[in-house]
């Protein structure tokens, strides 16, 4: 039913006007004047916050994977290709995405995350993955490589969202939903990617919380989750080396520490101005993957605090746009869907920070827009288009009064 | 599909735990926005830890990080005053063998590497079909096989570029040059004392590694690395090459004739404390020190003490002097014995009657030497003694010097100060200590420190970077040491000793020694067991060299220092004199087929140990040199 609005609003909407026309539906033939219409331009801030937030990403993704890219492919411009040519299709399936109603993707949010669930699934298959740093994440379609976890975020997203923005969280329907999250949560944690898990499960707890689940169950569940989290890494030999190398890099400074130690010399020889675009050395073969988790040591080296800073500020501009449409969505699905997608990029662009400063021990998570990889920068990009699409649905003027009644 | 209708505004008009529905998402979006911002507050105070407050610290280990550290770094080069080389730096190679990785059948490798390394078959093909996966067949090899390996190329066969230290002169100056381990420090010698100019590269840059060990080029002016492999500070000795050689030839024929345990000569410049020549036996080569016993790595003449004996009078009687306890005109009588409190000393060929200076030194009276020490306060000879250098170090450049043994004056009785005035009882000393308290008295009653070290250069310039400046003391005056030079010299041709007589031209000012051995931790000496010494200057009035010669524990040849030490002596004077070329103190004649001493007398020209004992040299030769007995263990 909302597509026929949809359509209906579409041939009447103007760019030029974008605003509710209260006489249009004031109309005595109006049959349903208090529809949820779905119209406004995207939140213009956002667009530009993220299309700076890319340029960025590639503007580092080129400096940083220079020397790798030179060493395999002789051409310093590799990696920045690829990326240029994700990026682009990113930007591509975000436009196209924010033209769409978000309130139909309630319907795909099943599929979506059965889709995903699927294809997470493949990565067990010996023949179709992989193999990378002894994890097989990766699905190979012909010459493309595919992280369905990032896929698995997504679904996961679409699915609480949307089942949380109509059930309570203790019914079945809602029980179920998170059900399937934990499989996937499950199967990433197979494959092993740590990292990812956390972020699925950091989906899963962060809109649980917001959408009003009694605090103490969450807490417990947290803790119980915690604790399974602490079992997992102490039966994984790595796993608990990076927490002692964590704890304290100097212990073995060619093993486990390495990644520590190198990030924090790359951090520290930055200092606040850096040490100029390019002019890295810490990325010559000491930062382990120095264009995708760990470039933000490279960046820091090259930028100094002050370009640290501004990075970090980019990316609290765009938590404050991404919450804003939350709370400006009229929705609860959409508001839910911003949450969500806000909340899953600002919280991994921390972790990762968090990871390379030394902060938290080593997970494997990339930054958001920033680090090399491209279904990353396609899904991420993807998830921007659905916020657009929420920002576009947002409050009325306080004469619009027609609007005031809206729900869903 | 429309569910139940929810009011997402509702947390504005209901109460907040209003029961039945979900609540308002905002209040716990802002704690979740709280949690965020407190995220990057975090992040921002580590960066700032990081970035500004560890900054430099951290910059500067990634920089040491990306230097390059196992280098093919040279020592400095020791040369001689002449700039011959003592000890010099080439590079060999060491090979290694991953035998998983050679293509070649492991018999045939074996054959090919035991050819060209020039190892036994078995052993190479052992070595490559053992457990270990990465094996060193050869180490040190020189070049040229080096070349045919790499000519093989083969995978799985290493070659690394060693820094090897060589010492072209084998066993000359070992004590003074020490050895480099196989940690490629200098241990004993110069080698330890100059560690760090040896290996100082001075301030060009070392190249920047990346990740992987390639050379990183960086993007500025002036010199990123210098591109022959670094080396170190050259260091230049006082060590006249000619004159080293002369006093080991000598030395060690005595000592070889003599069967002593060990022995030192030390051939100094008593003007400026240089030292030209310093032999010490037993000895051992450098090249090869791990063959030798550790004692013989041990420069004895600098860390061992012993008991001077008579050559110690020339000091008693300059400090009597001085301190104005006696004059030049003074007598003594001398019975041969003097009672101290319940003990006898005694001369060791009886009463010389009524003697003055020149007699005491002639006839060596221990009487009179004690009564000169006797007539000083405890204090006064203490304190000459202590200008003289006793009782602390010389600062010579060498690691491990003794101060030797100088009991204070205040624990002194009457007897050590008496024994003490001829050499024996509460005092020990160093062979070097004793040789520059002489040479004290030959450079006009300044003491120079001895030094060995003359410069420190750059191997590239030849600037000289570090010139050695001998640290300088007045000890006695310049007249009372004129004075005790010229007793010294009249000594030598009025009485009746060989040593220092048969220096045809040059008038020498000495003093023998036969000093009785202390036994070793026990009191009383070893009978029959004697330290020859011998201490001399000359020309006497214008000293330009100073001989210290010592012989430990010699079997032969009456064990005098007139005629163990002595001998060697005359050998090293004649010849260095004529080296050096000092002007003659007087013309030398011939006289019936005999050179004529100063006053006009024919002389007896000693025979030199190295062709006097030629013949028994030979068979000793025949047999590899090996130390008798390693020192401290007689």
């Amino acid at each position: 039913m909302s597509s026929k609005i949809l359509s209906v609003l579409d041939s009447k909407r103007s760019r030029k006007k974008p605003d509710f026309d209260p006489a249009e539906f004031d109309g005595s033939e109006s049959t349903a004047p208090k529809e949820p219409h779905f119209r406004g331009l995207p939140n213009k801030a956002l667009i530009g916050i993220t299309v700076t937030l890319c340029l960025f990403g590639l503007m580092s993704v080129f400096s940083a994977s220079a020397p790798e890219a030179l060493n395999y492919y002789h051409d310093a411009t590799a990696y920045l290709r690829k990326q240029t040519i994700a990026c682009m299709i990113g930007l591509f399936a975000m436009f196209t995405i924010s033209r769409y109603d978000y309130r139909r993707l309630r319907k795909w949010s099943w599929p979506v995350a059965i889709v995903a669930c699927i294809l997470l699934s493949l990565t067990m298959v010996p023949g179709l993955s992989t193999e990378a740093f002894g994890a097989s994440r990766w699905i190979e379609i012909g010459p493309f490589q595919f992280q369905p976890s990032e896929a698995a975020k997504v679904g996961a997203l679409l699915l609480l969202a949307s089942g949380l923005s109509k059930h309570f969280w203790w019914k079945r329907e809602m029980l179920l939903r998170i059900g399937l999250v934990m499989i996937m949560a499950a199967i990433v944690v197979k494959q092993p990617d740590l990292g990812s898990t956390l972020m699925i499960l950091s989906i899963l707890a962060t809109l649980l919380y917001v959408s009003g689940t009694n605090q103490m169950l969450l807490f417990i569940a947290l803790m119980g989750g915690a604790a399974l989290v602490w079992h997992k890494i102490q039966s994984t030999p790595y796993q608990m080396a990076r927490i002692e190398s964590w704890l304290n890099p100097y212990t073995n400074p060619q093993k486990e520490g390495w990644n520590i130690i190198q990030a924090q010399l790359a951090i520290g020889s930055g200092g606040l101005f850096g040490l100029g675009y390019g002019r890295s050395l810490q990325k010559l073969h000491y930062l382990p993957v120095q264009h995708a988790d760990f470039i933000f040591a490279v960046i820091a080296e090259e930028l100094g605090l002050l370009g640290c800073m501004s990075l970090m500020g980019l990316f609290i501009i765009f938590g404050y746009y991404g919450y804003k449409t939350a709370l400006d969505a009229r929705t609860l699905f959409g508001r839910l869907l911003a949450i969500g997608i806000t909340s899953s990029i600002c919280v991994q662009a921390t972790v990762n920070i968090m990871v390379t400063t030394g902060i938290l021990p080593v997970t494997g998570i990339t930054l958001p827009f920033i680090s090399y990889g491209g279904s990353s920068l396609v899904i991420t990009l993807s998830m921007v288009g659905i916020l657009l699409s929420v920002s576009r649905d947002r409050d009325q003027p306080p004469e619009d009064e027609s609007a005031e009644g809206f729900t869903e | 599909m429309p569910g139940p209708a929810v009011d997402i505004n509702s947390y504005r008009k209901t109460p907040r735990k209003q029961r039945g529905r979900p609540r308002s998402p905002q209040w716990r979006l802002r704690i979740f926005q709280f949690a965020l911002l407190a995220g990057v507050l975090g992040i921002t105070a580590r960066l700032y830890y990081l970035q500004i407050h560890q900054g430099s610290d951290l910059s500067s280990k990634a920089f040491v990080q990306r230097q390059k550290t196992n280098f093919l770094v040279h020592r400095g080069a020791i040369t001689d005053r002449h700039g011959l080389p003592l000890a010099i730096d080439t590079t060999r190679y060491d090979i290694f063998v991953h035998p998983r990785l050679l293509k070649a059948p492991l018999d045939e490798a074996a054959k090919k590497l035991a050819r060209i390394t020039g190892k036994p078959e078995e052993k190479v093909y052992k070595l490559l079909t053992g457990k270990h996966p990465v094996v060193t067949v050869a180490k040190h090899l020189e070049r040229e096989a080096v070349d045919q390996l790499q000519k093989l190329n083969w995978t799985g066969l290493d070659i690394v570029p060693r820094p090897f230290r060589h010492y072209p002169e084998g066993t000359m100056a070992a004590h003074l040059l020490g050895y480099v381990n196989t940690d490629t420090d200098g241990q004993g010698g110069v080698e330890q004392s100059q560690q760090n100019a040896l290996t100082s590269t001075g301030k060009i840059p070392k190249p920047q590694l990346d990740g992987r060990g390639k050379t990183i080029l960086l993007p500025h002016k002036g010199p990123t690395w210098d591109i022959t492999p670094p080396l170190g500070r050259h260091v230049e000795l006082t060590i006249d090459n000619s004159l080293q050689h002369l006093a080991e030839k000598e030395l060690f024929a005595m000592a070889a004739h003599s069967q002593c345990s060990r022995a030192t000569a030390i051939i100094a410049d008593p003007n400026n404390g240089e030292i030209l020549a310093w032999a010490n036996y037993p000895t051992f080569d450098p090249n090869d020190y791990s063959k030798y016993p550790f004692g013989t790595l041990k420069n004895w003449a600098m860390v061992d003490v012993y008991q001077p004996g008579s050559t110690f009078k020339t000091v008693t009687i300059s400090s009597g002097l001085d301190t104005g306890a006696i004059d030049e005109h003074v007598t003594f009588s001398d019975s041969g014995t003097l009672s101290i409190g319940n003990r006898t000393i005694h001369n060791s060929h009886g009463g010389n009657g009524s003697i003055d200076l020149l007699h005491l030194f002639i006839h060596s009276s221990n009487i009179g030497a004690a009564k000169v020490a006797l007539r000083m306060t405890p204090k006064q000879f203490y304190d000459k003694l202590w200008d003289f250098g006793f009782g602390r170090k010389t600062g010579i450049d060498l690691p491990g010097e003794s101060r030797g043994l100088l009991l204070n004056w205040k624990r002194w009785k009457a007897l050590d100060q008496a024994t003490t005035g001829f050499g024996q009882g509460a005092i020990a000393v160093t062979p070097l200590q004793l040789a520059s308290a002489v040479a004290t008295i030959g450079n006009n009653g300044t003491w120079v420190q001895p030094h060995l070290i003359r410069r420190t250069y750059d191997p590239r310039t030849g600037v000289t970077e570090k010139w050695t400046e001998p640290e300088r003391r007045q000890v006695i005056k310049p007249e009372v040491a004129k004075l005790v030079s010229k007793l010294l010299a009249d000594n030598i041709t009025q009485g009746s000793q060989v040593a220092g007589k048969s220096v045809p031209g040059y008038r020498v000012a000495d003093k023998t020694g036969t000093a009785q051995k202390v036994r070793e931790g026990g009191r009383g000496y070893i009978g029959g067991q004697t330290i020859a010494s011998f201490v001399g200057f000359l020309p006497y009035d214008d000293p330009q060299l100073l001989i210290m010669v010592a012989v430990d524990n010699p079997q032969t040849d009456g064990r005098w220092g007139n005629t163990v030490a002595g001998p060697v002596f005359n050998a090293i004077a004649r010849e260095a004199a004529r080296l050096l070329a000092i002007p003659e103190s007087y013309k030398t004649e011939v006289v019936k087929g005999r050179f004529a001493g100063p006053d006009g007398k024919p002389v007896q020209l000693s025979e030199a140990p190295s062709t006097k004992y030629a013949a028994e040299l030979q068979k000793v030769q025949k047999a590899p040199m090996k130390p008798p007995l390693p020192p401290g263990q007689h």
